[in-house]
């Protein structure tokens, strides 16, 4: 089935998708790609300049349990230092160049923590794009260049990006050009799928060297694309003499119209069925429109497609997963594949979530409940350490919840509070990933309180673990139609507000002994008033952490 | 004479360089060894099992850091260091002094103890020999150091080294008997003495008396000249009883680390593998390989293509050239940990020529590969003459056997285009 859907799809491309379940518009899927599978819905692993922020590859990259199924890079990011030349330089993609083998890579047009449009104005042929190495106006041929040279699984063709609060008239001038940026780019697709169109086009470059590259250019392309033909030719014989760096590749056409729905819908009818496209990207969404505005907008968009195109076309929403919430309502419309700034910004500095993995909370609906402990459980099951793991904390007494005043809920954990001194218990009980295995809440407190880097590694290994567990949990609530039901249970996780912490919690937990300051501390949180000021001050940020509280030195 | 907690045995001896095998309760390192400093409970970016996999036997703790954050009562309220950070192997802390003198401005040394000035609220603050020794018995590492009265060695007053020499005696015995857990952790003490070969052997005849399980020599790698640095290593590994192991404070360039391990040394310590790591700069062969130079853009060779640690099996200098030290801390992590990969497999190397009879072999290779023009520095022969190691071959006739001037740091060279530093670069 898989095979009749492929040939129907594209001949030349060697990924291709199908969906595997629905419920309601969110539906569950498999992309295919040479470098292996991804099971829709994902969240695709963020990277900066193609690493990691905090986890080394292949290493720690593959502690991660449930495993990465994929990874996101920002194509502008190789814009320059690297640029194309030395990447096709080095011929292995940006799978070889950046030691990310055996992942799908998505290929997007931004980095979802940071928005590297708007600072000066676009034109017609070149979008303006501010990156590490400065501002770059970028060329659908400067941008495909890019994009062959990394040889990504997939890609999103290029885009007038502008915010979700751009004036009508900007926002009809963006769909234009992201709609003619389109062809170009599927032309540039089809030429690099094949090997000779793509020395056309490298004679062509060589005849009008784009900006930038300089005088050098002419001389460069003649070793480079020598060097092509070392990497591509040795290997496979003919075949390969045949197919051009994109040869593999999806194209994800970018979908514009900024924050509003009815250009959002033209946008999309206007590009859903061109030859060539094989998926779609929403573009411009995760810039600042108010969160419950997105669901219409996404639906803009995706509702102007005709069902048959979304059937075999995987939808990537680049920018969006800020928070598991945000997630949710993405998936809920239909989204198949997200990039994650959630590791990157949200909780990777100092909170480890626990509660997404939804496994022992009473307040779950009996089924759901059921089903995801037993989901928890097969994630935890053959990732059993095998070295001796650290002794668990004793579990909190029932009923009594999150310790909210240390900025806590059902969801995550802040462990820059001092209640997490001397908890020897991993990050979250029952988590099979590299951290939770080997190291303590304690630890990871002392980290973060010496503002030591493996503190970033070891959050980053859990909450990139756990980001990977939520999503085979939605997987799965998804295939047994029971979606809506799980999203309101994870809403109802997040509703416990974050109450901010009477002072005089904060004073007793500093000055209690070590044995019971915890359960002190809980216990007083879970009963005491609010106090919004003292918030941050529960929590032991990095000016309170310069202070030595406990040392032995002798006063004199 | 036999401590409870180490058995030292030397399995070879070659000329002075000797490998060795060190039983301590979490661990039987093999020596000579260097030791990754962990200063706040962990290696800079590196996880308790990269260590491990990269075949590190004993790492270090800084006792004034882990004082200061999180305590050593709270250390030991969770089982000791070990269980902390869960290190299933060798650890060895510091006195504090030293991190005290060389970190905060207002350190004085008394015979109380070092008084210094609380970084919190600026009141006067005091660590004495039992104080130290009582935070490490919390932090419960494998070995820990007597509290001793450093002067640079860069201080131009005899005196003060002759009073520096006679007080650091005077701790140890206040270090001995403050020591709770003999059993379990081994006290050395820190032989010091400044530059002055009298001081040295005075400090050394006075510490061996009391029998300690092992030997440190202190007061180095401040700033002295290499010509003074080496003689000061050489007197003091052969005045040191043959049966214990010494350990060279401060060292972590990887030539001084063969340089002390042919005149005796066992063990060594430093931040420089991981913090240079950090400013893009990989330990190789041939000295150091600066990453940031934009002679790396295009090179696809991995960092040192004789190391076949994980990142040299799979990075190019490439990808490196364009992430380290830009704020992507995997990065960093990946470059400490080619970096400590190779002062591992530095010592690994010279433990199996020891074994196998080839050190000096073995040690002209490393410094032909090192300084291919012949221009080994004066200092370096100098002390290869006094390990018995003959550079024949190795040392260009042009450059005279003696008498260079001490230290003479290699000008940098290149290796196939690739900007590679020589590494007998100075301190600092
Ligand atoms: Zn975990
Ligand atoms: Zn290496």
């Amino acid at each position: 089935m898989i095979a009749a859907l492929a040939a129907q799809s594209m001949a030349t491309t060697a990924t291709h998708f199908s969906v595997r379940a629905r419920d309601g518009k969110a539906r569950c899927g498999i992309l295919t790609t040479k470098n292996g599978s991804i099971e829709t819905p994902a969240v695709l692993l963020y990277t900066r300049r193609g690493g990691p922020l905090s986890l080394t590859s292949p290493d720690m990259l593959a502690a991660v349990t449930p495993p990465v199924q994929g990874v996101q890079l920002d194509a502008m990011q190789f814009l320059e230092n690297p640029d194309a030349s030395i990447i096709r330089e080095h011929g292995g993609g940006a799978h070889g160049f950046l030691c990310l083998e055996g992942f799908p890579i998505v290929a997007s047009n931004r980095d979802p923590t940071m928005y590297e449009y708007g600072t000066r104005p676009s034109t017609d042929k070149e979008v303006h794009v501010s990156i590490h190495s400065g501002g770059h106006m970028v060329s659908p041929e400067r941008y495909m260049e890019t994009i062959a040279a990394l040889k990504p699984d997939l890609f999103v063709s290029l885009c007038d990006e502008v915010t979700a609060d751009t004036k009508p008239k900007r926002v009809a001038t963006a769909t234009k050009r992201t709609t003619a940026w389109l062809d170009a780019c599927l032309q540039l697709h089809a030429a690099y799928q094949q090997r000779q169109q793509q020395q056309q086009q490298e004679q062509q470059r060589q005849a009008d060297p784009p900006a930038g590259q300089g005088a050098n250019g002419a001389a460069e392309a003649q070793p480079s694309s020598s060097g092509n033909d070392g990497v591509s030719g040795s290997g496979s014989g003919a075949a390969a003499a045949e197919t051009g760096p994109l040869s593999d590749s999806l194209l994800l056409a970018a979908l514009s119209g900024g924050g509003q729905a009815a250009e959002r819908a033209r946008a999309a009818a206007a590009v859903a069925e061109k030859e060539g496209v094989g998926g779609y990207a929403l573009c411009g969404l995760g810039t600042g429109e108010p969160p419950e505005r997105r669901p219409a907008l996404i639906g803009a968009s995706l509702g102007a497609l005709p069902a048959a195109c979304l059937e075999r076309r995987p939808v990537f929403a680049p920018g969006l997963a800020v928070s598991p919430e945000e997630l949710l309502a993405a998936v809920a419309e239909g989204v198949d594949l997200l990039d994650c700034a959630l590791v990157a910004q949200d909780w990777r500095p100092e909170a480890a979530v626990t509660g997404a993995q939804p496994a022992a909370v009473d307040a779950s609906p009996a089924t759901s409940q059921a089903q995801a402990q037993g989901g928890a459980a097969a994630g935890a099951t053959g990732e059993s350490a095998p070295d001796a793991a650290p002794a668990l904390a004793p579990a909190p007494a029932p009923g009594l919840g999150p310790d909210v005043s240390i900025g806590a809920d059902d969801t995550k954990i802040n462990l820059w509070s001092t209640s997490y001194r001397l908890d020897k218990g991993p990050l979250l009980p029952g988590c099979g990933c590299f951290t939770c295995r080997r190291h303590s809440r304690a630890y990871v407190h002392h980290l973060l309180n010496t503002h030591e880097m493996l503190a970033d590694v070891l959050l980053e290994a859990h909450n990139t673990s756990h980001v990977m567990a939520f999503c085979q949990a939605i997987r799965e609530a998804i295939s047994e139609g029971r979606f809506e039901l799980y999203q309101q249970w994870f809403s109802s996780l997040r509703a416990a507000p974050l109450v901010p912490a009477p002072r005089h919690v904060t004073s007793k937990r500093r000055a209690s002994g070590p044995p019971e300051a915890k359960e002190a501390a809980v216990a007083a949180g879970a009963s005491g008033e609010a106090g919004a000021e003292e918030a941050a001050g529960a929590a032991e940020g990095p000016e309170a952490a310069g202070e030595p509280r406990r040392s032995k030195w002798v006063r004199v | 004479s036999d401590s409870p907690a180490l058995k030292f045995k030397v399995v070879a001896v070659q000329g002075r360089a000797r490998s060795s095998r060190m039983t301590l309760p979490h661990f039987t390192a093999h020596t000579p060894m260097f030791m990754p400093v962990g200063t706040q409970g962990s290696v800079k970016g590196m996880t308790t099992q990269q260590l491990q996999e990269l075949d590190c036997h004993v790492i270090l703790g800084n006792t004034y850091h882990l004082e200061n954050r999180p305590g050593s009562e709270l250390v030991d309220a969770m089982g000791g260091l070990h269980e902390l950070i869960n290190w299933p192997r060798g650890m060895l802390t510091d006195s504090g002094g030293f991190q005290m003198v060389s970190l905060l401005h207002l350190a004085e040394i008394t015979e109380q103890g070092v008084t210094f000035q609380s970084p919190v609220d600026g009141s006067a603050m005091l660590l004495t020999p039992e104080q130290s020794i009582a935070i490490q018995n919390r932090l419960g590492a494998d070995i820990i150091m007597a509290l001793d009265d450093v002067v640079p060695t860069t201080a131009n007053d005899p005196a003060r080294f002759e009073e520096a020499t006679h007080r650091t005696t005077r701790w140890i015995d206040r270090c001995i008997a403050a020591h709770s857990r003999p059993g379990e952790q081994n006290l050395f003490a820190i032989v010091q003495g400044g530059l002055d070969t009298r001081l040295r052997e005075i400090s050394m005849q006075q510490l061996v008396a009391r029998d300690l399980p092992g030997y440190a020599i202190g007061g180095l790698a401040g700033g002295e000249s290499k010509d003074d640095f080496w003689r000061v290593v050489s007197q003091c590994t052969a005045g040191l009883p043959p049966g214990k192991p010494r350990y060279v404070m401060g060292i972590g360039y990887p030539l001084d680390i063969v340089v002390c391990s042919a005149l005796g040394a066992d063990m060594f310590d430093s931040v420089y593998p991981t913090r240079t790591a950090r400013f893009g700069v990989a330990l190789v062969p041939e000295g150091v390989l600066k990453l940031k130079n934009a002679a790396h853009a295009r090179d696809f060779r991995p960092l040192d293509p004789s190391c076949d640690c994980m990142v040299c099996r799979t990075y190019s200098r490439a990808y490196l050239h364009n992430v380290v030290t830009r704020g992507i801390a995997s990065a960093a992590v990946l470059v400490t940990y080619h970096n400590v990969a190779y002062t591992q497999a530095l010592t690994r190397n010279m433990r199996r020529a020891i074994e196998e009879q080839r050190f000096p072999d073995w040690v002209r290779g490393y410094l032909g590969t090192m300084f291919p023009k012949g221009d080994v520095p004066g200092w370096v022969r100098d002390a290869m003459d006094a390990a018995g190691i003959s550079l024949e071959g190795v040392v260009a006739p042009t450059h005279a056997p003696t008498s260079t001037p001490a230290a003479t740091d290699k000008s940098a060279a290149t290796e196939g285009g690739a900007a590679v530093v020589g590494g007998g670069a100075a301190p600092g």
